[in-house]
């Protein structure tokens, strides 16, 4: 499915507009919108969201608080007169077939800055033949085509991608995941089933005394669960806002009007980026350094067995028993069969028969080991060969988490400068929005501390609830007439494991489509192809960049890497997803200085090959090199012209 | 390198189950180890402090197809050790009781290893530990090895 055009009609600052896409057949599938900052990029993404789900999606502070209607139209309008805010979008689907998409809503003038307004109305309309023909329940049909929850990952704020990567956890990941595994289904089931496992539980109401005891428990860690859950979020929000603050503040203290300033805090902000990258390096060696000590614990504490098994063996060995002429159970065999192998009758008690005795008495019971001594005598020996490694390695890795930990107490340091340097400025307004940022600083520390011991008390109220529910069964079970709900209860049991297992499985499956999707984007995009070996997701979620030596590297990407790295993951989950939506991407290069944006323009041409793309762009990204590079993907180039005018802002859309 | 014949997985003692966990938690030095893993450093501190547990009320923790040749060999060499010559190893119930006894023993020595003193200062204990006994007792061996080699 992909976007013919799109009209906008007094939406925001575009008053009367249609823009038209590149098709994504053949090669050339990049759309580009080019425009200044605060020009209606965004509000473009947040017009196609409007218009799908009644919603802008996307903030954009310049518009915030702001009414949707385009305020020229409005001034030009009569007390009691209407304007109409509609957003029209034809999509072209797979088969050919034609859906428009409108949503429109009225609003009546009031006053010369109030209006009053109905619910916006949404239809959609399929072209069947030479006529078009009603949807009849567009938003269920439409939550089949592109549903909500998963529309951030189709139109996206490039911009934002860097910070993805920089803060994205196991979690955020999870959940990427979750969502475009589509298993609400599934979800809904699990969370029936656990009310009717409560249900069952809090009907054991006089069973016992214990038991009494036992379902009051449940009942309060039940509920502190869910307490815990909705306080996790609530947190889990609260840190993200103070993390907007702090950047809110740093923003103004990086564009305040003495250049000191803004040099000392654009400084800080490197800083902070180094001391982060610095910190995952850190933790990186110190984990392989406790690798290495757990992999060289058993080889070390217990030496004296290696040595003496290895001793034994060699000695078995140089007495000829390893390897032996003949293992002990073969000579056996060929007594209790009767019969050699080379045909020889042993059945009767002659010469032969007592020969192969003879030998069998002569060979040693472990000749029937002798393949498995032989292996283990050279893993041993390979062991104890490691063990000179022991301590150049630890050694050498000591000494690079030590080289690390000085560069950071000087980063520290020189932190610390600056915000003496910032704090003792004359200016009220510079101390006051340092002042700020540092009080958020702190709150969002402390958020992140809290988070971390919410989780940790979660884990433990979900143990503790299963070891009561557990108790609380085996009190049921004394009771005959509990029998029936007993089997209930174990039903649920099963089911909810069954139901797990299979949203697990799923999930799983997903992470691996999406690990092995996010690897071939990256390595597409990447201009580094020989520094970077691999890129996978782990059980846990967790995305890591494998350098060539074998070390994690995703700490140490720069911002340009971790650009490509988001835009392979978002390109992979958009694949994954199984919607066949069109990809917008919100100034993708903006964060980028010159060399990085050229090397990923120089891949982009590669990505989402087949897919319609479209790339809202300032001129900044834009440049000429960029361009050239595009030229032969890009199928239509529009330029976003915006004038601001004493009762509105207006955008035009002109070729570029 | 298989293990024929043997039982088909290692058991520990019921109520050390909860060690275990509380060693792959996240706050654990040892959080992303797996349970073998985890089993052969009790079993060889176990070894090395001398205690050894008989198994009271077992459950399986772990197949033995989970362990590589390097596993097996340790667990091999500890019980030819404790017995003073190669024939264990023709019992296999014998070799994976012993490793299971020491196992028993060393757990809680483990846990108490991971979780006192500050986060962190497992690593610190644990290296100075072994570049301990690696400088009085194995790298005079490995230097007289060279010179015999």
């Amino acid at each position: 499915m992909w976007i013919d055009y799109i009209k906008l009609k007094n939406f925001r600052q575009y008053k009367d507009e249609k823009i038209t896409f590149a098709p994504p057949e053949k090669d050339k599938n990049f759309t580009v919108l080019q425009g200044a900052n605060g020009s209606g990029k965004t509000n473009l993404v947040n017009a196609i969201t409007w218009c799908l789900y009644g919603e802008e999606l996307r903030s954009d502070k310049k518009y915030e608080g702001l009414p949707i209607y385009n305020t020229a139209a409005f001034e030009e309008l009569e007390l009691g007169e209407k304007c109409e805010v509609e957003v029209e979008i034809q999509m072209i689907e797979a088969s050919g077939h034609k859906m428009l998409l409108t949503r429109s809503q009225e609003f009546r003038k009031l006053e010369q800055l109030s209006a009053s307004s109905d619910k916006s109305t949404f239809t959609m309309m399929r072209l069947l033949g030479r006529e078009w023909t009603n949807v009849i329940d567009p938003s269920y049909v439409l939550s089949r085509l592109i549903p909500k929850s998963i529309e951030r990952y189709f139109f996206f704020d490039g911009e934002r991608l860097d910070d993805y990567f920089k803060k994205a956890t196991g979690e955020d990941i999870k959940e990427a995941v979750f969502d475009v595994s589509q298993l609400n289904l599934l979800e809904k089931m699990i969370e029936h089933l656990t009310k009717m496992k409560s249900k069952y539980f809090s009907e054991c109401k006089g069973l016992s005394p214990l038991a009494e005891e036992l379902r009051q428990k449940l009942q309060i860690r039940q509920r502190s669960l869910k307490e815990g859950m909705e306080q996790l979020g609530t947190s889990k929000k609260e840190r993200d806002e103070a993390e907007e603050k702090e950047e809110e503040y740093s923003r103004k203290l990086k564009a305040a009007s003495i250049s000191d300033i803004r040099k000392l805090e654009e400084d800080r902000s490197q800083l902070e980026k180094d001391m982060r990258t610095l910190e995952d390096q850190i933790e990186s060696y110190e984990s392989e350094k406790l690798d290495l000590l757990v992999a060289f614990h058993p080889l070390v504490v217990l030496h004296e067995p290696l040595f003496s098994i290895k001793e034994l063996i060699s000695k078995r060995t140089e007495a000829g028993d390893i390897p032996p002429d003949y293992k002990r159970n073969f000579l056996e065999k060929l007594l209790e069969k009767r019969r050699c192998i080379c045909g020889t009758d042993l059945s009767k008690e002659d010469e032969h028969r007592k020969q192969i005795r003879k030998a069998m008495e002569d060979c040693d019971a472990i000749s029937d080991i002798s393949a498995e001594l032989i292996t283990t005598n050279a893993k041993v020996s390979s062991m104890l060969d490691d063990l000179r490694h022991f301590q150049p390695k630890r050694i050498k890795l000591g000494k690079m988490i030590n080289d690390l930990r000085k560069r950071r107490e000087t980063k520290n340091r020189q932190m610390r400068e600056i915000a003496e340097k910032i704090g003792q400025c004359d200016v009220d307004q510079i101390r006051f929005w340092d002042s700020k940022r540092l009080e958020w600083k702190g709150v969002r520390d402390e958020k992140i501390s809290e988070i971390a011991r919410m989780e940790l008390k979660i884990s433990e109220t979900k143990n503790e609830i299963s070891a009561t529910e557990e108790a609380l069964k085996k009190e049921m079970r004394k009771q005959k007439e509990y029998e029936e709900r007993l089997e209930k209860l174990n039903f649920c049991d099963k089911s909810l494991n069954a139901a797990r297992r299979v949203k697990d499985e799923i999930m799983a499956n997903v992470r691996e489509e999406v690990e092995d999707r996010t690897r071939k984007e990256f390595f597409d995009l990447i201009w580094k192809k020989e520094t970077y070996r691999d890129v996978t997701i782990d059980d846990n979620y967790n995305v890591s960049v494998m350098h060539q030596s074998g070390r994690h590297a995703r700490g140490t990407l720069s911002a340009g890497e971790r650009q490509v790295l988001a835009l392979a993951f978002m390109a992979a989950l958009n694949s994954v997803s199984g919607f066949d939506v069109p990809i917008i991407i919100d100034t993708p290069l903006a964060r980028l200085s010159s060399e990085p944006k050229k090397n990923i323009a120089m891949n982009l041409p590669n990505y989402l090959k087949g897919k319609q793309v479209t790339l809202l762009v300032t001129e900044e990204e834009y440049t000429r090199e960029v361009r050239e590079r595009l030229a032969n993907r890009v199928g239509r180039e529009h330029l976003i012209s915006f004038k601001e005018t004493g009762i509105g802002n207006l955008a035009k859309v002109v070729p570029l | 390198m298989t293990s024929e014949k043997g039982p088909d997985r290692f058991y520990i003692n019921r109520e050390d189950r909860k060690d275990y966990e509380r060693l792959l938690d996240r706050d654990s030095p040892f959080r992303d180890k797996e349970n073998k893993d985890l089993f052969i450093m009790a079993m060889a501190v176990g070894y090395t402090e001398g205690n050894k547990t008989r198994l009271k009320k077992r459950e399986g923790f772990f197949r033995e197809s989970y362990l590589d040749d390097r596993d097996r060999a340790i667990i091999y060499a500890l019980a030819v050790a404790e017995k003073g010559n190669l024939n264990v190893l023709l019992d296999k119930s014998e070799v994976f009781s012993i490793a299971e006894e020491y196992a028993a023993g060393g757990i809680k020595l483990l846990k108490d290893k991971a979780f006192s003193g500050e986060y962190g200062s497992c690593a610190r204990k644990l290296e100075t530990e072994l570049v301990e006994i690696f400088d009085k007792k194995i790298a005079n061996r490995l230097r007289q090895a060279d010179k015999t080699a």
